[in-house]
Protein backbone atom coordinates (compact mmCIF):
# COMPACT_ATOMS: atom_id res chain seq x y z
CA UNK A 1 0.00 0.00 0.00
CA UNK A 2 2.97 2.25 0.42
CA UNK A 3 1.54 4.71 2.88
CA UNK A 4 -1.83 4.91 1.17
CA UNK A 5 -4.16 2.97 3.39
CA UNK A 6 -7.23 3.20 1.17
CA UNK A 7 -8.49 4.06 -2.25
CA UNK A 8 -5.53 4.71 -4.47
CA UNK A 9 -4.15 1.26 -4.02
CA UNK A 10 -1.37 1.41 -6.55
CA UNK A 11 1.99 1.84 -4.91
CA UNK A 12 3.67 5.11 -5.80
CA UNK A 13 5.98 4.25 -8.65
CA UNK A 14 9.73 4.40 -8.26
CA UNK A 15 9.80 6.89 -11.12
CA UNK A 16 7.49 9.27 -9.28
CA UNK A 17 9.54 8.91 -6.11
CA UNK A 18 12.70 9.80 -8.01
CA UNK A 19 11.23 13.05 -9.35
CA UNK A 20 12.21 16.10 -7.24
CA UNK A 21 9.41 17.35 -5.00
CA UNK A 22 9.48 20.83 -6.55
CA UNK A 23 8.85 19.36 -9.99
CA UNK A 24 5.82 17.42 -8.74
CA UNK A 25 4.47 20.56 -7.12
CA UNK A 26 5.01 22.49 -10.35
CA UNK A 27 3.03 19.92 -12.36
CA UNK A 28 0.12 19.83 -9.90
CA UNK A 29 0.11 23.63 -9.75
CA UNK A 30 -0.06 23.72 -13.53
CA UNK A 31 -3.22 21.62 -13.35
CA UNK A 32 -4.70 23.80 -10.61
CA UNK A 33 -3.96 27.03 -12.42
CA UNK A 34 -5.98 25.97 -15.46
CA UNK A 35 -8.89 28.35 -15.92
CA UNK A 36 -11.38 25.48 -15.78
CA UNK A 37 -10.13 24.06 -12.51
CA UNK A 38 -12.28 26.26 -10.23
CA UNK A 39 -15.41 25.31 -12.14
CA UNK A 40 -14.69 21.62 -11.91
CA UNK A 41 -14.24 21.16 -8.17
CA UNK A 42 -16.29 22.53 -5.28
CA UNK A 43 -16.61 20.30 -2.24
CA UNK A 44 -17.04 16.58 -1.72
CA UNK A 45 -19.16 14.53 0.65
CA UNK A 46 -17.53 11.28 -0.39
CA UNK A 47 -20.97 10.01 -1.38
CA UNK A 48 -19.57 7.80 -4.12
CA UNK A 49 -22.17 8.60 -6.77
CA UNK A 50 -19.43 9.40 -9.30
CA UNK A 51 -17.57 6.16 -8.79
CA UNK A 52 -20.75 4.09 -8.69
CA UNK A 53 -21.81 5.66 -12.01
CA UNK A 54 -18.39 5.35 -13.62
CA UNK A 55 -18.15 2.81 -16.46
CA UNK A 56 -14.36 2.71 -16.23
CA UNK A 57 -14.58 1.91 -12.54
CA UNK A 58 -16.17 -1.42 -13.45
CA UNK A 59 -13.15 -2.54 -15.42
CA UNK A 60 -10.15 -0.63 -14.16
CA UNK A 61 -8.53 0.51 -10.98
CA UNK A 62 -9.96 3.99 -11.45
CA UNK A 63 -12.28 6.03 -9.25
CA UNK A 64 -13.41 9.60 -10.01
CA UNK A 65 -14.03 10.17 -6.30
CA UNK A 66 -10.36 9.45 -5.72
CA UNK A 67 -9.40 12.21 -8.16
CA UNK A 68 -11.57 14.79 -6.38
CA UNK A 69 -10.43 13.69 -2.92
CA UNK A 70 -6.75 13.84 -3.85
CA UNK A 71 -7.16 17.38 -5.13
CA UNK A 72 -9.01 18.43 -1.99
CA UNK A 73 -6.26 16.83 0.11
CA UNK A 74 -3.62 18.39 -2.15
CA UNK A 75 -1.86 15.06 -2.28
CA UNK A 76 0.86 16.08 -4.71
CA UNK A 77 2.67 12.75 -4.72
CA UNK A 78 -0.43 10.74 -5.62
CA UNK A 79 -1.73 13.27 -8.14
CA UNK A 80 1.59 13.30 -9.94
CA UNK A 81 1.69 9.52 -9.94
CA UNK A 82 -1.92 9.28 -11.17
CA UNK A 83 -1.02 11.30 -14.26
CA UNK A 84 1.17 8.49 -15.57
CA UNK A 85 -1.35 5.70 -15.72
CA UNK A 86 -4.37 6.02 -13.43
CA UNK A 87 -6.14 8.92 -15.15
CA UNK A 88 -5.87 7.32 -18.58
CA UNK A 89 -8.51 4.75 -17.64
CA UNK A 90 -11.18 7.47 -17.66
CA UNK A 91 -13.38 7.21 -20.76
CA UNK A 92 -14.35 10.92 -20.62
CA UNK A 93 -18.09 10.14 -20.58
CA UNK A 94 -18.70 12.72 -17.80
CA UNK A 95 -21.40 10.69 -16.08
CA UNK A 96 -19.61 11.61 -12.84
CA UNK A 97 -20.26 15.26 -13.66
CA UNK A 98 -23.98 14.90 -14.38
CA UNK A 99 -24.54 12.86 -11.21
CA UNK A 100 -22.38 14.62 -8.60
CA UNK A 101 -24.55 16.43 -6.02
CA UNK A 102 -21.91 19.17 -5.85
CA UNK A 103 -21.65 19.27 -9.65
CA UNK A 104 -17.95 18.51 -9.43
CA UNK A 105 -16.45 17.39 -12.71
CA UNK A 106 -13.90 14.63 -12.07
CA UNK A 107 -13.80 13.81 -15.80
CA UNK A 108 -12.97 17.45 -16.48
CA UNK A 109 -10.17 17.35 -13.91
CA UNK A 110 -8.82 14.31 -15.71
CA UNK A 111 -8.97 16.20 -19.01
CA UNK A 112 -6.84 18.99 -17.54
CA UNK A 113 -4.41 16.49 -16.01
CA UNK A 114 -4.05 14.78 -19.39
CA UNK A 115 -3.35 18.05 -21.14
CA UNK A 116 -0.70 18.93 -18.59
CA UNK A 117 0.82 15.46 -18.94
CA UNK A 118 0.98 15.87 -22.72
CA UNK A 119 2.35 19.42 -22.51
CA UNK A 120 5.08 18.21 -20.22
CA UNK A 121 5.86 15.23 -22.43
CA UNK A 122 5.33 12.59 -19.78
CA UNK A 123 6.79 9.28 -20.87
CA UNK A 124 3.41 7.69 -20.23
CA UNK A 125 1.66 9.93 -22.71
CA UNK A 126 4.15 8.94 -25.38
CA UNK A 127 3.41 5.28 -24.79
CA UNK A 128 -0.31 5.88 -24.62
CA UNK A 129 -0.40 7.85 -27.85
CA UNK A 130 1.70 5.40 -29.84
CA UNK A 131 -1.20 3.21 -31.03
CA UNK A 132 -2.98 6.35 -32.20
CA UNK A 133 -0.21 7.58 -34.51
CA UNK A 134 -2.20 6.78 -37.64
CA UNK A 135 -5.32 8.46 -36.32
CA UNK A 136 -3.31 11.47 -35.21
CA UNK A 137 -1.73 11.75 -38.65
CA UNK A 138 -5.15 11.75 -40.31
CA UNK A 139 -6.75 14.17 -37.88
CA UNK A 140 -3.92 16.68 -37.92
CA UNK A 141 -3.43 16.71 -41.68
CA UNK A 142 -6.98 16.25 -42.96
CA UNK A 143 -9.33 16.72 -40.01
CA UNK A 144 -10.63 13.23 -40.68
CA UNK A 145 -10.37 10.73 -37.89
CA UNK A 146 -10.70 7.61 -40.00
CA UNK A 147 -10.51 6.85 -43.67
CA UNK A 148 -11.08 3.82 -45.83
CA UNK A 149 -7.38 3.12 -46.30
CA UNK A 150 -6.90 2.80 -42.56
CA UNK A 151 -8.96 -0.37 -42.53
CA UNK A 152 -6.29 -2.96 -43.03
CA UNK A 153 -6.87 -6.66 -42.48
CA UNK A 154 -4.13 -7.22 -39.93
CA UNK A 155 -5.26 -4.24 -37.86
CA UNK A 156 -8.63 -5.67 -36.98
CA UNK A 157 -8.29 -9.44 -36.64
CA UNK A 158 -11.33 -9.47 -34.35
CA UNK A 159 -13.52 -8.32 -37.24
CA UNK A 160 -13.30 -11.79 -38.77
CA UNK A 161 -11.83 -13.34 -41.92
CA UNK A 162 -14.26 -11.58 -44.29
CA UNK A 163 -12.63 -8.26 -43.57
CA UNK A 164 -9.55 -9.14 -45.64
CA UNK A 165 -11.75 -9.48 -48.74
CA UNK A 166 -13.50 -6.22 -47.99
CA UNK A 167 -10.20 -4.40 -47.99
CA UNK A 168 -9.44 -5.35 -51.61
CA UNK A 169 -10.09 -2.90 -54.40
CA UNK A 170 -11.05 -0.20 -51.92
CA UNK A 171 -10.93 2.54 -54.50
CA UNK A 172 -13.37 0.77 -56.83
CA UNK A 173 -15.70 0.06 -53.95
CA UNK A 174 -15.64 3.66 -52.83
CA UNK A 175 -16.42 4.86 -56.34
CA UNK A 176 -19.37 2.45 -56.48
CA UNK A 177 -21.05 4.13 -53.50
CA UNK A 178 -24.10 5.81 -55.07
CA UNK A 179 -23.74 9.12 -53.23
CA UNK A 180 -20.92 11.58 -52.90
CA UNK A 181 -18.36 10.57 -50.29
CA UNK A 182 -15.50 12.36 -51.93
CA UNK A 183 -14.59 9.23 -53.85
CA UNK A 184 -11.35 9.14 -51.92
CA UNK A 185 -9.78 6.33 -49.93
CA UNK A 186 -7.47 8.66 -48.08
CA UNK A 187 -10.19 10.65 -46.35
CA UNK A 188 -13.72 9.89 -45.21
CA UNK A 189 -14.97 13.07 -46.84
CA UNK A 190 -13.35 15.72 -48.95
CA UNK A 191 -11.44 18.45 -47.11
CA UNK A 192 -10.82 21.65 -49.01
CA UNK A 193 -7.35 23.14 -48.95
CA UNK A 194 -8.74 26.30 -47.31
CA UNK A 195 -10.20 24.24 -44.48
CA UNK A 196 -6.95 22.37 -44.01
CA UNK A 197 -4.97 25.62 -43.87
CA UNK A 198 -7.34 27.06 -41.27
CA UNK A 199 -6.94 23.91 -39.23
CA UNK A 200 -3.13 24.11 -39.37
CA UNK A 201 -3.37 27.71 -38.22
CA UNK A 202 -5.34 26.53 -35.17
CA UNK A 203 -2.78 23.80 -34.43
CA UNK A 204 0.00 26.33 -34.70
CA UNK A 205 -1.64 29.09 -32.64
CA UNK A 206 -2.74 26.75 -29.83
CA UNK A 207 0.61 25.06 -29.50
CA UNK A 208 -0.55 21.66 -30.70
CA UNK A 209 2.38 21.30 -33.11
CA UNK A 210 4.84 22.09 -30.32
CA UNK A 211 3.14 19.57 -28.08
CA UNK A 212 3.41 16.92 -30.76
CA UNK A 213 7.06 17.70 -31.44
CA UNK A 214 7.87 16.88 -27.83
CA UNK A 215 5.74 13.75 -27.78
CA UNK A 216 6.65 12.11 -31.05
CA UNK A 217 9.34 13.83 -33.17
CA UNK A 218 9.03 11.28 -36.00
CA UNK A 219 5.29 11.70 -36.34
CA UNK A 220 5.79 15.45 -36.05
CA UNK A 221 8.18 15.41 -39.02
CA UNK A 222 5.82 13.33 -41.16
CA UNK A 223 2.90 15.63 -40.34
CA UNK A 224 4.91 18.80 -40.88
CA UNK A 225 5.99 17.58 -44.33
CA UNK A 226 2.35 17.28 -45.36
CA UNK A 227 1.40 20.54 -43.67
CA UNK A 228 4.19 22.46 -45.36
CA UNK A 229 3.41 20.90 -48.71
CA UNK A 230 -0.24 21.97 -48.42
CA UNK A 231 0.75 25.42 -47.26
CA UNK A 232 3.01 25.81 -50.27
CA UNK A 233 0.20 24.71 -52.58
CA UNK A 234 -2.07 27.23 -50.95
CA UNK A 235 0.49 29.99 -51.33
CA UNK A 236 0.87 29.21 -55.02
CA UNK A 237 -2.89 29.23 -55.57
CA UNK A 238 -3.17 32.50 -53.69
CA UNK A 239 -0.43 34.10 -55.79
CA UNK A 240 -2.04 32.88 -59.02
CA UNK A 241 -5.33 34.46 -58.02
CA UNK A 242 -3.61 37.75 -57.34
CA UNK B 1 -55.81 48.88 14.52
CA UNK B 2 -57.86 45.80 13.81
CA UNK B 3 -57.98 43.35 16.69
CA UNK B 4 -58.19 40.18 14.65
CA UNK B 5 -55.51 37.93 13.14
CA UNK B 6 -55.43 35.99 9.87
CA UNK B 7 -53.65 32.63 9.96
CA UNK B 8 -52.77 31.23 6.53
CA UNK B 9 -52.41 27.46 6.47
CA UNK B 10 -54.09 24.72 8.51
CA UNK B 11 -51.07 22.46 9.06
CA UNK B 12 -49.27 22.00 12.38
CA UNK B 13 -47.86 25.57 12.57
CA UNK B 14 -51.11 27.25 11.52
CA UNK B 15 -53.23 25.09 13.82
CA UNK B 16 -50.95 25.83 16.76
CA UNK B 17 -51.07 29.57 16.03
CA UNK B 18 -54.86 29.59 15.67
CA UNK B 19 -55.36 27.51 18.80
CA UNK B 20 -53.12 29.75 20.88
CA UNK B 21 -54.79 32.92 19.57
CA UNK B 22 -58.24 31.46 20.21
CA UNK B 23 -57.28 30.60 23.76
CA UNK B 24 -55.95 34.13 24.27
CA UNK B 25 -59.34 35.43 23.15
CA UNK B 26 -58.10 36.97 19.91
CA UNK B 27 -60.60 36.82 17.02
CA UNK B 28 -58.85 34.64 14.46
CA UNK B 29 -59.54 33.58 10.89
CA UNK B 30 -57.81 30.36 9.83
CA UNK B 31 -57.77 29.73 6.10
CA UNK B 32 -56.73 26.41 4.55
CA UNK B 33 -56.61 25.73 0.83
CA UNK B 34 -57.44 22.02 1.21
CA UNK B 35 -60.75 20.58 2.30
CA UNK B 36 -59.45 19.48 5.71
CA UNK B 37 -57.22 20.67 8.52
CA UNK B 38 -53.99 18.99 9.57
CA UNK B 39 -51.65 19.72 6.69
CA UNK B 40 -49.29 17.20 5.14
CA UNK B 41 -49.36 14.65 8.02
CA UNK B 42 -53.15 14.25 7.73
CA UNK B 43 -53.44 14.70 3.98
CA UNK B 44 -50.70 12.17 3.27
CA UNK B 45 -51.81 9.67 5.93
CA UNK B 46 -48.61 9.64 7.98
CA UNK B 47 -48.44 6.52 10.13
CA UNK B 48 -46.18 7.31 13.09
CA UNK B 49 -44.62 10.67 13.88
CA UNK B 50 -41.08 11.34 14.98
CA UNK B 51 -39.85 11.85 17.64
CA UNK B 52 -42.47 10.62 20.12
CA UNK B 53 -43.73 7.78 17.94
CA UNK B 54 -47.33 8.92 18.32
CA UNK B 55 -50.07 8.74 15.70
CA UNK B 56 -51.08 11.93 13.86
CA UNK B 57 -54.49 11.66 15.48
CA UNK B 58 -52.82 11.76 18.90
CA UNK B 59 -50.59 14.73 18.11
CA UNK B 60 -52.52 16.83 15.61
CA UNK B 61 -56.00 15.63 16.61
CA UNK B 62 -56.21 17.75 19.78
CA UNK B 63 -55.16 20.87 17.89
CA UNK B 64 -57.80 20.33 15.19
CA UNK B 65 -60.49 19.66 17.81
CA UNK B 66 -59.61 22.73 19.87
CA UNK B 67 -59.48 24.99 16.83
CA UNK B 68 -62.81 23.76 15.55
CA UNK B 69 -64.45 24.14 18.96
CA UNK B 70 -63.05 27.54 19.88
CA UNK B 71 -65.64 30.28 19.16
CA UNK B 72 -62.86 32.84 18.59
CA UNK B 73 -61.51 30.90 15.61
CA UNK B 74 -63.31 31.00 12.29
CA UNK B 75 -62.08 28.14 10.07
CA UNK B 76 -62.41 28.61 6.31
CA UNK B 77 -61.56 25.49 4.29
CA UNK B 78 -60.88 25.46 0.53
CA UNK B 79 -59.88 29.09 0.88
CA UNK B 80 -56.77 30.94 -0.21
CA UNK B 81 -55.43 34.46 0.13
CA UNK B 82 -55.80 36.33 -3.16
CA UNK B 83 -54.77 39.88 -2.30
CA UNK B 84 -53.62 42.07 0.55
CA UNK B 85 -53.69 45.85 0.86
CA UNK B 86 -53.44 48.38 3.65
CA UNK B 87 -51.03 49.16 6.43
CA UNK B 88 -49.52 47.11 9.23
CA UNK B 89 -52.22 46.92 11.89
CA UNK B 90 -55.01 47.11 9.33
CA UNK B 91 -54.31 44.76 6.49
CA UNK B 92 -57.26 44.41 4.12
CA UNK B 93 -57.18 40.86 2.86
CA UNK B 94 -59.19 39.32 0.03
CA UNK B 95 -59.93 35.62 0.08
CA UNK B 96 -60.72 33.21 -2.74
CA UNK B 97 -64.25 32.70 -1.38
CA UNK B 98 -64.98 36.38 -2.06
CA UNK B 99 -64.78 37.50 1.57
CA UNK B 100 -62.80 40.57 2.54
CA UNK B 101 -61.52 41.15 6.05
CA UNK B 102 -59.52 43.73 7.91
CA UNK B 103 -56.92 42.13 10.17
CA UNK B 104 -54.33 43.54 12.53
CA UNK B 105 -51.73 40.87 11.87
CA UNK B 106 -51.08 37.89 9.64
CA UNK B 107 -49.41 34.59 10.45
CA UNK B 108 -48.06 32.75 7.44
CA UNK B 109 -47.89 28.99 7.93
CA UNK B 110 -48.09 27.80 4.36
CA UNK B 111 -45.68 24.92 4.72
CA UNK B 112 -43.80 22.72 2.31
CA UNK B 113 -44.29 20.18 -0.44
CA UNK B 114 -42.48 16.89 -0.86
CA UNK B 115 -39.97 16.63 -3.68
CA UNK B 116 -41.25 14.96 -6.85
CA UNK B 117 -38.82 12.03 -7.36
CA UNK B 118 -39.63 11.83 -11.08
CA UNK B 119 -37.13 14.66 -11.38
CA UNK B 120 -34.37 12.17 -10.50
CA UNK B 121 -34.87 9.91 -13.50
CA UNK B 122 -31.97 7.63 -12.65
CA UNK B 123 -33.84 6.40 -9.58
CA UNK B 124 -36.58 4.84 -11.67
CA UNK B 125 -39.56 6.19 -9.77
CA UNK B 126 -42.67 5.95 -11.93
CA UNK B 127 -40.86 3.42 -14.09
CA UNK B 128 -40.49 0.48 -11.70
CA UNK B 129 -43.51 -0.14 -9.45
CA UNK B 130 -41.32 -1.38 -6.60
CA UNK B 131 -39.59 1.97 -6.30
CA UNK B 132 -41.84 3.87 -3.89
CA UNK B 133 -41.57 7.02 -1.79
CA UNK B 134 -41.39 7.14 1.99
CA UNK B 135 -44.81 8.82 1.84
CA UNK B 136 -46.22 5.80 0.03
CA UNK B 137 -44.65 3.53 2.65
CA UNK B 138 -46.31 5.56 5.43
CA UNK B 139 -49.61 5.22 3.61
CA UNK B 140 -49.03 1.49 3.15
CA UNK B 141 -48.60 1.16 6.92
CA UNK B 142 -51.43 3.47 7.91
CA UNK B 143 -54.05 2.60 5.31
CA UNK B 144 -53.34 -1.03 4.45
CA UNK B 145 -51.48 -2.20 7.52
CA UNK B 146 -49.05 -4.37 5.63
CA UNK B 147 -45.79 -4.27 3.72
CA UNK B 148 -45.80 -5.50 0.14
CA UNK B 149 -44.21 -5.05 -3.26
CA UNK B 150 -46.58 -3.10 -5.53
CA UNK B 151 -45.48 -5.21 -8.51
CA UNK B 152 -46.80 -8.50 -7.14
CA UNK B 153 -48.31 -7.93 -3.72
CA UNK B 154 -45.71 -10.18 -2.07
CA UNK B 155 -43.70 -9.45 1.04
CA UNK B 156 -40.27 -8.08 0.01
CA UNK B 157 -37.17 -9.92 1.23
CA UNK B 158 -34.84 -6.95 0.95
CA UNK B 159 -35.82 -3.31 1.40
CA UNK B 160 -33.56 -0.33 0.69
CA UNK B 161 -33.99 3.24 1.89
CA UNK B 162 -32.40 5.80 -0.42
CA UNK B 163 -31.59 8.93 1.58
CA UNK B 164 -31.47 12.53 0.33
CA UNK B 165 -33.71 12.23 -2.75
CA UNK B 166 -34.23 15.85 -3.75
CA UNK B 167 -32.06 17.08 -0.89
CA UNK B 168 -28.42 18.16 -0.83
CA UNK B 169 -28.29 17.95 -4.59
CA UNK B 170 -27.03 20.76 -6.78
CA UNK B 171 -27.84 18.77 -9.90
CA UNK B 172 -31.42 19.94 -9.34
CA UNK B 173 -30.22 23.53 -9.15
CA UNK B 174 -29.54 25.81 -6.21
CA UNK B 175 -33.11 25.18 -5.00
CA UNK B 176 -32.40 21.75 -3.53
CA UNK B 177 -29.11 22.08 -1.73
CA UNK B 178 -30.67 22.08 1.76
CA UNK B 179 -31.08 19.05 4.03
CA UNK B 180 -34.61 17.76 4.69
CA UNK B 181 -33.89 17.23 8.41
CA UNK B 182 -36.55 14.54 8.95
CA UNK B 183 -35.46 11.88 6.44
CA UNK B 184 -32.78 10.09 8.43
CA UNK B 185 -34.93 9.83 11.54
CA UNK B 186 -38.07 8.76 9.70
CA UNK B 187 -36.14 6.10 7.78
CA UNK B 188 -34.75 4.73 11.04
CA UNK B 189 -38.29 4.61 12.39
CA UNK B 190 -39.73 3.00 9.27
CA UNK B 191 -36.87 0.50 9.23
CA UNK B 192 -37.62 -0.44 12.84
CA UNK B 193 -41.31 -0.79 12.07
CA UNK B 194 -40.54 -3.16 9.20
CA UNK B 195 -38.11 -5.23 11.28
CA UNK B 196 -40.51 -5.36 14.20
CA UNK B 197 -43.36 -6.80 12.15
CA UNK B 198 -41.33 -8.74 9.61
CA UNK B 199 -38.09 -9.89 11.27
CA UNK B 200 -37.07 -11.83 8.15
CA UNK B 201 -37.03 -8.75 5.93
CA UNK B 202 -33.57 -7.26 5.51
CA UNK B 203 -33.54 -3.48 5.67
CA UNK B 204 -30.68 -1.35 4.29
CA UNK B 205 -30.25 2.39 4.62
CA UNK B 206 -28.01 4.08 2.03
CA UNK B 207 -26.76 7.37 3.38
CA UNK B 208 -24.21 10.13 2.83
CA UNK B 209 -24.24 10.91 6.50
CA UNK B 210 -26.90 10.31 9.11
CA UNK B 211 -28.38 13.49 10.56
CA UNK B 212 -30.48 12.34 13.49
CA UNK B 213 -29.60 15.51 15.30
CA UNK B 214 -29.97 16.24 19.02
CA UNK B 215 -31.85 13.68 21.05
CA UNK B 216 -32.87 11.77 17.94
CA UNK B 217 -29.49 10.04 17.70
CA UNK B 218 -30.24 7.05 19.90
CA UNK B 219 -33.90 6.36 19.06
CA UNK B 220 -33.56 6.80 15.30
CA UNK B 221 -29.98 5.81 14.49
CA UNK B 222 -28.50 3.61 17.14
CA UNK B 223 -31.66 1.73 18.10
CA UNK B 224 -32.48 0.72 14.50
CA UNK B 225 -29.03 -0.89 14.33
CA UNK B 226 -28.64 -2.23 17.87
CA UNK B 227 -32.16 -3.35 18.54
CA UNK B 228 -33.66 -4.04 15.14
CA UNK B 229 -30.75 -4.98 12.89
CA UNK B 230 -31.31 -2.28 10.30
CA UNK B 231 -28.12 -2.06 8.20
CA UNK B 232 -26.50 1.21 7.28
CA UNK B 233 -24.34 1.42 4.15
CA UNK B 234 -22.45 4.58 3.38
CA UNK B 235 -22.86 5.70 -0.21
CA UNK B 236 -25.35 7.62 -2.25
CA UNK B 237 -27.40 5.54 -4.69
CA UNK B 238 -26.23 6.32 -8.22
CA UNK B 239 -29.02 4.59 -10.08
CA UNK B 240 -31.75 2.01 -9.77
CA UNK B 241 -32.36 -0.54 -12.48
CA UNK B 242 -34.48 -3.61 -12.90
CA UNK B 243 -33.47 -7.14 -13.82
CA UNK B 244 -36.10 -9.05 -15.78
CA UNK B 245 -34.15 -12.24 -14.99
CA UNK B 246 -35.27 -12.29 -11.37
CA UNK B 247 -37.85 -9.49 -11.36
CA UNK B 248 -35.89 -7.59 -8.71
CA UNK B 249 -34.47 -4.11 -8.60
CA UNK B 250 -30.75 -3.36 -8.57
CA UNK B 251 -29.35 -0.49 -6.59
CA UNK B 252 -25.98 0.77 -7.69
CA UNK B 253 -23.67 2.58 -5.33
CA UNK B 254 -20.18 2.74 -3.99
CA UNK B 255 -19.71 1.65 -0.41
CA UNK B 256 -17.43 4.54 0.37
CA UNK B 257 -16.29 3.19 3.71
CA UNK B 258 -15.02 -0.17 2.54
CA UNK B 259 -14.21 1.31 -0.90
CA UNK B 260 -16.22 -1.09 -2.96
CA UNK B 261 -18.55 -0.44 -5.88
CA UNK B 262 -21.66 -2.59 -5.67
CA UNK B 263 -24.87 -3.38 -7.44
CA UNK B 264 -27.20 -5.26 -5.14
CA UNK B 265 -30.64 -6.82 -5.61
CA UNK B 266 -33.59 -5.29 -3.75
CA UNK B 267 -37.29 -6.09 -3.73
CA UNK B 268 -38.55 -2.74 -2.55
CA UNK B 269 -36.76 0.61 -2.71
CA UNK B 270 -38.01 3.52 -0.63
CA UNK B 271 -37.01 7.03 -1.73
CA UNK B 272 -36.61 9.44 1.18
CA UNK B 273 -38.06 12.66 -0.18
CA UNK B 274 -36.75 16.15 0.39
CA UNK B 275 -38.80 19.22 1.20
CA UNK B 276 -39.48 22.23 -0.99
CA UNK B 277 -41.49 25.37 -0.26
CA UNK B 278 -45.14 24.71 -1.13
CA UNK B 279 -46.75 26.47 -4.07
CA UNK B 280 -48.86 28.26 -1.43
CA UNK B 281 -45.74 29.54 0.29
CA UNK B 282 -44.37 30.98 -2.96
CA UNK B 283 -47.75 32.51 -3.82
CA UNK B 284 -48.30 34.09 -0.41
CA UNK B 285 -44.72 35.41 -0.37
CA UNK B 286 -45.49 37.25 -3.58
CA UNK B 287 -48.83 38.65 -2.39
CA UNK B 288 -47.45 39.83 0.95
CA UNK B 289 -43.98 40.81 -0.30
CA UNK B 290 -42.15 38.49 2.07
CA UNK B 291 -38.42 37.94 1.87
CA UNK B 292 -37.39 34.61 0.43
CA UNK B 293 -34.10 32.78 0.38
CA UNK B 294 -32.77 33.40 -3.13
CA UNK B 295 -31.77 29.77 -3.56
CA UNK B 296 -34.34 27.57 -1.83
CA UNK B 297 -37.23 30.12 -2.02
CA UNK B 298 -38.16 29.39 1.61
CA UNK B 299 -39.26 32.43 3.63
CA UNK B 300 -36.64 34.14 5.75
CA UNK B 301 -37.17 36.18 8.92
CA UNK B 302 -36.20 39.81 9.28
CA UNK B 303 -32.60 40.39 10.26
CA UNK B 304 -33.33 43.41 12.47
CA UNK B 305 -35.67 41.66 14.88
CA UNK B 306 -33.33 38.81 15.74
CA UNK B 307 -36.42 36.66 15.93
CA UNK B 308 -37.01 33.58 13.86
CA UNK B 309 -40.75 34.34 13.63
CA UNK B 310 -40.85 38.01 12.62
CA UNK B 311 -40.95 38.60 8.87
CA UNK B 312 -39.60 41.57 6.95
CA UNK B 313 -43.15 43.04 6.92
CA UNK B 314 -44.39 44.56 10.20
CA UNK B 315 -47.35 42.62 11.53
CA UNK B 316 -46.66 39.55 9.43
CA UNK B 317 -45.20 36.52 11.18
CA UNK B 318 -43.87 33.33 9.65
CA UNK B 319 -43.95 29.90 11.24
CA UNK B 320 -43.25 26.27 10.39
CA UNK B 321 -42.08 24.62 7.18
CA UNK B 322 -42.62 27.69 4.99
CA UNK B 323 -39.20 28.75 6.33
CA UNK B 324 -37.44 25.47 5.64
CA UNK B 325 -37.53 21.83 6.63
CA UNK B 326 -38.74 21.38 10.19
CA UNK B 327 -40.24 18.64 12.31
CA UNK B 328 -43.89 18.67 13.35
CA UNK B 329 -43.36 19.42 17.02
CA UNK B 330 -41.11 22.39 16.28
CA UNK B 331 -43.76 23.61 13.87
CA UNK B 332 -46.27 23.62 16.72
CA UNK B 333 -43.85 25.62 18.85
CA UNK B 334 -43.26 28.15 16.10
CA UNK B 335 -46.98 28.53 15.52
CA UNK B 336 -47.48 29.20 19.20
CA UNK B 337 -44.60 31.68 19.26
CA UNK B 338 -46.06 33.46 16.23
CA UNK B 339 -49.42 33.68 18.01
CA UNK B 340 -47.77 35.40 20.97
CA UNK B 341 -45.96 37.83 18.65
CA UNK B 342 -49.17 38.58 16.72
CA UNK B 343 -51.18 39.12 19.89
CA UNK B 344 -48.53 41.51 21.17
CA UNK B 345 -48.42 43.33 17.85
CA UNK B 346 -52.14 44.09 17.78
CA UNK B 347 -52.07 44.99 21.45
CA UNK B 348 -54.68 42.40 22.28
CA UNK B 349 -56.07 42.42 25.79
CA UNK B 350 -55.76 38.74 26.38
CA UNK B 351 -58.24 36.67 28.31
CA UNK B 352 -56.73 35.46 31.57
Amino acid sequence: MDGHPYGYNLPISEKTKAVPWEEKVRIVEEVKSDFRFKEYIFGCLNCGVCTASCPSNRFFDYSPREIVQRFLEEDVEVLYDMMHEYIWACSQCFTCWIRCPFVNNPGGLVAIMREVAVRNAFEATKDLLKPYGRVLLKVMTTGNQLSADMLQPDFFPDWGPKMADNMENLRAKRLAIPFDVGKSVKTAWEVSLETAIEMYTIWRETGIFEMLEKLDPNLYNVIMDIVEENEERYEELYEEEE
Amino acid sequence: MSKSVLVIGGGPAGLAAARALGRLGVPTILIEKDGQLGGNPIKNHYHTLIPRKLKPSQVIGPYIRDVEQNPNVKVLLNTELTACEGEPGSYKVSLSNGEKHEVGAIIVATGFEHFDPRRKGELGYGLYPDVITNLELEKMFSQEGKLYRPSNGQLPKRVAFVFCVGSRDRQLGVTNVHCCRYGCALSGLQGMEIREHYPDVDVFCYYMDVRTYGTWEYPFYWAPQEQYGVRYVRGRIAEITYSPADGRLRVKHEDTIVQRPAEVPMDLVVLVLGMEPSSGTKKVAKILGLAQDPDSQFLIPSEESGSNIVSNKPGIFIAGACKGPIDIESSFSEGEAAAAEAAAFIGAKVAV
